[in-house]
C-alpha cells in the first residue's frame, strides 16, 4: 500500500517538475533574446499553450461586419474549442461555447448562417440566439421537474470588440480587452477603426500549414529583415522598378511596440491608394496625431501582430499593379495551432464599408494575390515556416536557441520624432519587438500577472 | 493538340468537336504538368478570369451555394503571367525543389454549341507532393486536391483556348499551404 502511494506522489512530482523546467529554460533563454526551440516544435510546448496560454490571453474570433444582420453568425475557433459568434434578435454580439449543454454536442456544424435558434441534432435541445434554452424535446416525460432550463443556456466565455474586431476570453483572470490591448488601440484605430462608417470583411480563407504558428506571428512583426530574400522572385516577377515607385521603401522603417502589439510602419503614400472621397472620413474619425502619420509623415502601416495569434499586413500596390491601379489591402490573418507543426490559417480583407465597388472588388483580388493560399508573398513565407519547424525538430539541432537577439545595440526614439505610444525604434531591421512577443508569451505561460 | 483542324468551329460536327476540346484538355494538363508554363500561357485569352472561389460549410441544402463570392485564387491574364514569371525566377523559394504534381482531368461534359464558345465541365484531380517539404515522414500525406471545374472554351485563329475558368474545389479547408503552381 505505501508503496503504491510513494510511486503515484513520485510521478505527479516528476510531471510537475519536467513542466517547471521547460517553462524556466524558455524565460532563461528570452533574457538572453533566444527562443528555446522547443517552443516551436515540442508536444509539451503545444499542449501548455492549450492549457495556459490561449485560455489567459484576448483572441480575435471574428470581424463584426461578418454578422451584420440579426440571426447572421460565424464559427470559428480557439485552439480545440468552437464559438459561434452571432448576432442576436436585438442585433447585440453574443458568443457561445458551440456545445450543447446536455452532452456537448456541437450544436453549428456550419461555418456561416443565419438563424434566430440553435437546435442540436442529437436530441434536439434548442436554444434562441441570446443562448437561452427554450426548447427541451419531451421535457416532462424525460425530466419532470429534474430540468430548470434557466440553469442550462449557452455558456459564453467573455467577449468583447474594439475597432470593430471580436476577441474572445475563455479565463476570468485576464483583465478587460481594452485594457490587454493597452497602448495599441492608438494603433489599431488607425489599421481597422479607420473609418466611423466602418470597415467590411471579405469571407475567410482557410487552409493548413505544415508549421508552428508561432513562426508567421512573429515574423509579422517586425521581420523586415527577410523580404528581401524571401520575396525576391515576386520582386523581379513585378516587373517594376520597387526603387523607382517608393524610393523610400529601403529607408528606416518605424518599429513599435505597445500594449498587447508590435509591428511596423513604412515610407509610403498610403492616401495615394485610398480614395479621396474616403480621406475626410478618415480623418474625421482619427485624431490628429494619427492622422498626422499618413498626411505628414507619409507613412503607413506595414505589418503587426497582437499577442497572441493574429497578424495584420497592410500593403498599397503601384498605379501598374497587374490587379489594377493603385490597390490596397488590409488582411487580418489568425493562426490556430493544431499541433507544434501543424497551424490553421485564417485570413480576411478589410476595406471600407463606403469604398466604391470596383475599389472593394480591386482590394479582394489583389489580397489573393499577396495573401492566402494562392498569395505570391504568402507562398515563400510559408515554405520558411513548414522547412524551419522540421529543421528544428532535430534532437540537438540548434539547442543554443533561436536567435531574436538583433538590434540590442540601438536606443528607442526621442518621444517628439513619433506622434505614435509605445517602444519606438526607427532602423532598417530589429528584432526588439519578437522579444517583446517572447516576453510576453514566458510571462503568460509562467501565470505572471501583466 | 489538332494543329491541322481549319476555319472556324461551326464547321465540325458536335463529336469532333468534344474530342478536340478532350484533347485541348489533355494537352493543357501537360503543359502544366511537365512545367512548360510559358507554352501554356499562350493557351490562356487575355480576358482570362481564372478563379478557385472558396467554399464554406453553410446551412443550405444545395451545392451551389456552398461557394461564396470570395476567392482563394482571383486571377486576371496580368496576374497569371506574374505568377509564371516568378516560376521562372530561381529564387523561388516555394518551388525550389519543384514539387512532384500530377493532373488528372476526366468527366469531361461539353455543352451542346457550335459557337466559337462554349462551356465544358470536368473533373479535375490534383496530387501534389511539395517540394519544399523535407521531413521523410511527410511522403506519407501527399496533398490530393479535388474539385469541377467550369470552363469556357474559345475557337479562335485556328485552335482552342481557355477564356474562363473556375475551379469548385471539394475541400472548404485547403489541405496545402500553397498554390504555388496553377492547378
Amino acid at each position: 500500500m505505501i508503496k503504491y502511494l510513494v510511486m503515484e506522489c513520485h510521478s505527479m512530482a516528476t510531471t510537475d517538475r519536467s513542466d517547471e523546467k521547460l517553462v524556466q529554460k524558455i524565460g532563461d533563454m528570452v533574457d538572453e533574446g533566444l527562443a528555446a526551440k522547443e517552443i516551436f516544435t515540442s508536444q509539451e510546448v503545444y499542449e501548455l499553450e492549450k492549457d495556459h496560454l490561449f485560455p489567459n490571453s484576448w483572441i480575435f474570433l471574428a470581424h463584426e461586419s461578418e454578422i451584420s444582420d440579426p440571426g447572421d453568425y460565424v464559427v470559428r475557433n480557439i485552439c480545440d474549442d468552437s464559438f459561434i459568434v452571432t448576432r442576436n434578435e436585438n442585433s447585440e454580439i453574443q458568443v457561445f461555447y458551440n456545445n450543447c449543454r446536455h452532452q456537448g454536442n456541437p450544436l453549428c456544424r456550419t461555418e456561416l448562417g443565419n438563424t434566430s435558434h440553435f437546435r442540436c441534432c442529437y436530441h434536439g435541445w434548442t436554444y434562441d440566439n441570446s443562448g437561452n434554452l427554450q426548447g427541451v424535446p419531451f421535457k416532462e416525460k424525460a425530466y419532470g421537474e429534474e430540468l430548470n432550463t434557466e440553469d442550462f443556456g449557452l455558456r459564453s466565455p467573455r467577449f468583447d470588440d474594439y475597432a470593430g474586431l471580436i476577441f474572445a476570453c475563455m479565463n476570468e483572470g485576464p483583465p478587460p480587452l481594452e485594457e490587454y490591448l493597452g497602448e495599441f488601440t492608438w494603433y489599431l484605430d488607425i489599421i481597422a477603426g479607420r473609418s466611423n462608417k466602418g470597415l467590411e470583411a471579405s469571407h475567410p480563407t482557410r487552409r493548413i500549414v505544415h508549421g508552428n504558428w508561432k513562426f508567421p506571428v512573429l515574423n509579422n512583426m517586425s521581420d523586415h529583415y527577410h523580404t528581401s530574400i524571401t520575396h525576391q522572385s515576386f520582386d523581379e516577377a513585378l516587373d517594376f522598378d520597387t526603387e523607382e515607385f517608393s524610393g523610400k521603401k529601403r529607408l528606416k522603417r518605424i518599429h513599435f511596440a505597445a500594449g498587447a502589439g508590435a509591428g511596423e510602419f513604412k515610407d509610403e503614400d498610403w492616401l495615394g491608394a485610398i480614395p479621396e472621397s474616403l480621406h475626410e472620413d478618415m480623418q474625421e474619425t482619427l485624431t490628429e496625431d494619427q492622422w498626422k502619420i499618413m498626411s505628414e509623415l507619409e507613412r503607413m502601416p506595414s505589418n503587426c501582430s497582437i499577442f497572441p495569434n493574429t497578424s495584420f499586413i497592410v500593403i498599397r500596390g503601384p498605379p501598374n499593379d497587374p490587379t489594377g491601379d493603385s490597390p490596397y489591402y488590409t488582411s487580418i490573418e489568425t493562426f490556430r495551432p493544431l499541433g507544434p507543426d501543424k497551424t490553421e490559417y485564417l485570413q480576411l480583407n478589410l476595406i471600407e464599408k463606403e469604398a466604391p465597388q470596383e475599389v472593394k472588388d480591386l482590394s479582394h483580388r489583389f489580397e489573393t494575390f499577396h495573401q492566402g493560399p494562392g498569395g505570391m508573398i504568402d507562398q515563400d513565407d510559408e515554405a520558411n515556416f513548414t522547412r524551419i519547424t522540421e529543421s528544428n525538430a532535430g534532437q540537438l539541432a540548434n539547442d543554443e536557441g533561436i536567435k531574436y537577439d538583433m538590434g540590442q545595440r540601438h536606443e528607442p526614439i526621442e518621444e517628439e520624432e513619433w506622434p505614435g505610444p509605445g517602444t519606438v525604434y526607427q532602423t532598417y531591421f530589429n528584432e526588439r519587438n519578437d522579444r517583446f512577443w517572447l516576453e510576453h508569451y514566458y510571462d503568460t505561460l509562467n501565470g505572471v500577472d501583466r | 493538340m489538332s494543329s491541322e483542324v481549319t476555319g472556324t468551329s461551326s464547321d465540325l460536327p458536335a463529336d469532333d468537336r468534344k474530342r478536340e476540346i478532350v484533347e485541348f484538355l489533355i494537352h493543357e494538363a501537360e503543359l502544366l504538368d511537365d512545367r512548360k508554363f510559358e507554352e501554356w500561357l499562350e493557351l490562356i485569352e487575355e480576358d482570362i478570369e481564372y478563379q478557385i472561389p472558396v467554399r464554406a460549410k453553410q446551412r443550405r441544402s444545395d451545392l451551389d451555394t456552398q461557394f461564396l463570392e470570395d476567392y482563394h485564387l482571383n486571377d486576371n491574364y496580368d496576374m497569371l503571367a506574374t505568377r509564371i514569371r516568378k516560376l521562372k525566377s530561381e529564387y523561388n523559394w516555394i518551388e525550389r525543389p519543384p514539387s512532384g504534381m500530377r493532373r488528372f482531368v476526366s468527366n469531361v461534359r461539353v455543352a451542346e454549341d457550335d459557337g466559337e464558345e462554349t462551356e465544358v465541365k470536368s473533373n479535375l484531380l490534383v496530387y501534389i507532393l511539395p517540394g519544399h517539404w523535407m521531413d521523410s515522414r511527410k511522403a506519407l500525406t501527399p496533398i490530393i486536391l479535388s474539385g469541377e471545374r467550369q470552363d469556357t472554351l474559345r475557337f479562335r485563329e485556328g485552335s482552342w483556348r481557355l477564356a474562363d475558368r473556375t475551379i469548385y474545389l471539394d475541400s472548404n479547408i485547403l489541405p496545402l499551404e500553397a498554390i504555388s503552381v496553377v492547378i
